[in-house]
């Protein structure tokens, strides 16, 4: 009996006009989606190309680069340069973040290596429009759909007349409501699973489109996200659809639920988070840090400053007068930098952890209470999988501080042994410009398993979601008054 | 009897059950926006005051210390203040940069943007009244209109209304004039409520000039939901069941909002692509780079020509003499390299300016365009204000290279206290703004009178049998 219920209702679908504008409207705007990702995607990944032919051009002006010594280490140290990080290829199907973060990180010798130049920066009409990505075609458009689907299945029966019919029918209630979620699922699926298929096969004859086994994984597991997601929006229509009587009504619920779900809760729960948990700025932190650092250098040039007088005192003449006591003022302002650097690295590794303990705190928060709205669950769960939010922007940030280190300390060698042999070459050698060993930096993604992990957490709450739903429209079926 | 019909048509909406529902929607939504956005821009306000007093102090210490090669080599920056109708439309705010480094012989670049110091709020999106009314208020209104005509003629009551002893014009006109008014209701109850907030949040500050941007505000996105209006009913007059007008204007509201907008971007820079930023980055490099050895290689054949055995042994007339010539030739170098960096930026802004141009044409069909650039542009947070700053700022540049040149020249410790460091202040009256984006307001107006007359004709056409 369920399999003909269940072909009574797909049947009802596939041959309504409802199906057949929503289906086309759906298939129609996931291939645009597809296309439009796939466009940002080369766009982004030219702009990668175009970014690391100017660093190779800036590299190599600074190879060749010849004039004082001070303005040299200047070029590299006050202008440097700047690297940059590649696009995914995920970010075809789920943009998320990507088009608001920094792509492109300016190496100096000062604190503040901060991201910058986001594709949305760099060209703003990206960022006047509600993107054409498929994750928020899923999550906004879709979902308004699924709900256009369901919200008269019960109650619009009612309405018809039909329901008495179906009722009279030796078949308990409960499966009368397990034949119509699975009917509506089985078209609904299909209608907007099919056309992604397509669009995802045809993607995979362009040659920039290159997915190895992990990132197979991780897609499948965004759209098997997508369909629970769907799902879960199909039981909240069947839901309310149960609990009312008029269609109507059912609609205007539902509306509410997906204006709810959408658009206000998750933007209020970040608000909610700024009150409990209020988190320093970004400036704010550099603008600490940078205190620390002027209060150290102050105290080196005071200290460097009576190491000359009491050298002149000593000597009789000014360090500057000989190339061993030029050589002796650079070597005590090398030694009080190794002493001061740790302490000044400590002090602000202590801000920069007490910063991130409380954004996190802060971000968190914001996470829990907007995980309640299963829109910002879906979109938390793709975004993590597809590695097109922060986790991916962090290991950037990360592999970036590791490149710090090891450029830092390239730097301090290097400036050493070219101010050394300025100031004695007779004892040193003669001042060469010299980079050639100038540490590259390059980025190569790795996606932890924790991201999955992470994102399986936002999948299991769209489940209990959907769980919630049919849980609900099984209580009110077996309630509702078919009269 | 046009009067009563128009009556008729009003209480049958406002009575209605998706009257109630959306005009709490629009109340909740709206003070909410107000309230969400004040808060942000109340954080971004204080955070802007505590950086820029950082960027205060920081050049105050180099310029009181005299340390030109600091000047030169690090710069300063600047930041741009946060906008107070942010709340109202936050436009590209988030995705602007905010932040420039002025700095000798650098192109001016806006950089770290919101989302991208604090991308938790691009993960989260922004609630601004604009938000509300394009996607939601937008869906509201043919919600309301959708069922109009076929929605009485599937109740059986069009017939009556047509034995009514009235021409089907006057029948038509009350049809447009009650349902639009009844649609522009929870709208102004929206906008009152939403300049209520503004007005009651602490701190926001808005002065007279802000107020008329917000009337002009609340009369385009009027303008705009009148066309959906206009198109909702146009879509009832011309089918005979409920659910296919509908979904007819669900399909349209999909292409509005979210295909024509983005086909027009896609096509835009397909057809007039612009010059990557790494590109020009690279083009500014190699510009700098090239002069920077064009002037070195002049400087040192002047010093071959004038050789200085003990520049101190010189007498001060001399030292002048030699130290003028070296002004002149850093001076004629950096004529030659602002002159060319100009025609690269302005090659791009043009570049720029034509691809938002076509953008705006080609997203002519969709009202979410016009809205779009006009509502950015009313409230400051669009791409006219950024590029106005740039221009100002450019100009800052030429005087800080000069302003460099002179102190180069001073002997000992050069005095910098004399230094402007730039600021920019919004002088642009509404009605050049409202001038700028007439073409965008004729589009919305266009468009709803293209519903209306749809609406019109197929009314008269109906059968209503």
């Amino acid at each position: 009996m369920l399999g003909h219920l269940v072909r009574k209702e797909v049947l009802d679908h596939i041959l309504g006009l409802r199906f057949l504008i929503l289906s086309t409207v759906a298939a129609l705007i996931v291939w645009l989606s597809l296309y439009d990702g796939y466009a940002y995607y080369r766009d982004c990944l030219n702009d990668h190309r175009l970014g690391q032919a100017a660093l190779e051009q800036r590299m190599q002006q600074l190879r060749t680069a010849h004039g004082w010594v001070e303005d040299l280490w200047a070029e590299v140290s006050a202008l440097g340069f700047k690297v940059h990080k590649p696009p995914t290829p995920m970010s075809i199907f789920v943009r998320g973040l990507e088009p608001s973060l920094g792509r492109s990180v300016l190496v100096t010798g000062v604190e503040k290596w901060l991201p910058a130049r986001s594709p949305a920066a760099a060209e703003p009409i990206l960022g006047v429009f509600p993107p054409l990505d498929l994750g928020l075609i899923v999550q906004v458009v879709l979902s308004l759909f699924v709900l256009l689907f369901t919200y008269d299945a019960i109650c619009g029966e009612k309405e018809a007349g039909t329901l008495r019919l179906t009722a009279s029918l030796p078949v308990p209630r409960h499966r009368l409501l397990l034949g119509k979620l699975l009917g509506t699922l089985i078209p609904t699926l299909a209608a907007f699973g099919l056309p992604l298929l397509l669009g995802v096969a045809v993607l995979l004859l362009l040659p920039e489109v290159q997915f190895d086994g992990p990132d197979w994984v991780r897609l499948g597991i965004i759209f098997g996200t997508f369909g629970l997601y769907l799902t879960a929006f199909t039981l909240a229509g069947l839901f309310a659809s149960c609990l009312t009587h008029r269609s109507a009504t059912s609609f205007v619920i539902l509306l509410a639920f997906w204006v709810g779900a959408v658009a206000v809760l998750p933007r209020l729960s970040l608000i909610a988070a700024d009150q409990f948990r209020p988190a320093p700025s970004i400036h704010e932190l550099q603008a600490k840090k940078e205190a620390i650092r002027v209060s150290i250098l102050e105290e080196r040039n005071r200290l460097q400053a009576q190491w000359r007088e009491d050298y002149s005192q000593k000597n009789r003449r000014s360090p500057w007068d000989t190339p061993e006591g030029r050589e002796a003022d650079y070597l005590n302002y090398s030694r009080s930098r190794r002493e001061f650097t740790p302490r000044m690295k400590s002090q602000q590794e202590r801000l920069d952890e007490t910063f991130h303990n409380r954004y996190n705190a802060r971000l968190d928060l914001a996470v829990s209470l907007a995980r309640l709205s299963p829109a910002f669950a879906l979109n938390n769960a793709v975004v993590r999988l597809a590695g097109s939010g922060l986790d991916r922007h962090r290991r950037f940030q990360a592999a970036l501080k590791d490149y710090k280190d090891q450029r830092d300390a390239w730097f301090v060698q290097t400036k050493d042994r070219d101010v050394l042999r300025q100031r004695n070459p007779a004892k040193y050698g003669d001042f060469k410009w010299d980079i050639s060993d100038l540490p590259g930096f390059m980025y190569r993604d790795t996606q932890p398993d924790e991201d999955v992990r992470t994102a399986l957490f936002d999948v299991g709450i769209l489940a209990l979601w959907g769980l919630f739903f049919f849980i609900g429209a099984y209580v009110a079926m077996l309630r509702y008054d078919l009269r | 009897m046009f009067p009563r019909l128009v009556q008729k048509e009003l209480l049958h909406h406002l009575l209605d059950l998706r009257f109630v529902a959306v005009f709490a929607i629009c109340a909740l939504l709206s003070a909410l926006s107000i309230y969400v956005g004040s808060q942000n821009y109340l954080l971004q306000l204080r955070d802007y005051a505590q950086v820029s007093e950082t960027n205060r102090r920081t050049l105050q210490e180099v310029t009181n210390r005299g340390n030109l090669w600091q000047f030169l080599w690090v710069g300063y920056s600047w930041n741009r203040r946060p906008e107070a109708l942010s709340p109202v439309v936050y436009g590209l705010s988030g995705t602007l940069g905010k932040e420039v480094h002025v700095q000798y012989q650098q192109p001016v670049e806006f950089e770290f943007s919101l989302f991208e110091t604090d991308p938790i709020h691009a993960l989260f999106g922004v609630l601004d009244l604009a938000f509300i009314v394009k996607v939601i208020l937008s869906l509201a209104v043919l919600l309301f209109t959708y069922d109009a005509v076929c929605g009485e003629k599937e109740g059986g009551t069009l017939r009556l209304y047509a034995s009514f002893p009235a021409p089907r014009s006057t029948l038509a006109l009350a049809k447009l004039v009650g349902s639009t008014a009844a649609v522009l209701v929870p709208f102004a109850f929206a906008c009152l409520l939403a300049s209520a907030a503004l007005a009651l949040s602490p701190g926001m500050g808005l002065q007279g000039g802000d107020w008329m941007r917000v009337g002009a505000l609340m009369g385009v996105f009027g303008l705009y939901l009148t066309a959906f209006a206009a198109f909702g009913l146009c879509a009832s007059a011309l089918t005979h069941r409920r659910m296919t007008a509908f979904l007819g204007l669900l399909g349209l509201w999909t292409l509005w909002l979210f295909v024509v907008p983005n086909l027009s971007v896609r096509a835009s820079r397909s057809l007039t692509p612009v010059e990557s930023a790494y590109d020009l980055e690279r083009r500014c490099s190699a510009l700098r780079w090239e002069i920077r050895g064009k002037r070195q290689a002049e400087g040192e054949a002047y010093w071959r020509r004038n050789p200085v055995q003990d520049w101190n042994a010189l007498p001060e007339a001399r030292q002048k003499e030699l130290m003028e010539g070296i002004r002149q030739i850093e001076s004629r170098w950096d004529a030659e390299f602002y002159s060319r960096l100009t025609r690269i930026q302005a090659d791009r802004r043009n570049q720029i300016r034509g691809q938002q141009r076509l953008t705006a044409i080609l997203s002519a069909i969709s009202p979410l365009g016009a809205v779009s650039f006009a509502s950015m542009d009313l409230a400051r947070t669009g791409f006219v204000q950024q590029e106005q700053i740039e221009k100002a700022l450019n100009a800052h540049l030429i005087y800080l290279g000069r302003f460099i040149q002179e102190k180069q020249l001073q002997q000992g410790d050069p005095v910098l206290t004399d230094f402007s460091p730039f600021t920019y202040q919004d002088r642009e009256t509404l009605g050049e703004c409202l001038s700028r984006n007439a073409s965008h307001v004729l589009n919305l107006a266009l468009l709803t009178v293209l519903g209306f007359a749809g609406a019109y004709v197929f009314i008269l056409r109906y059968d209503v049998r």
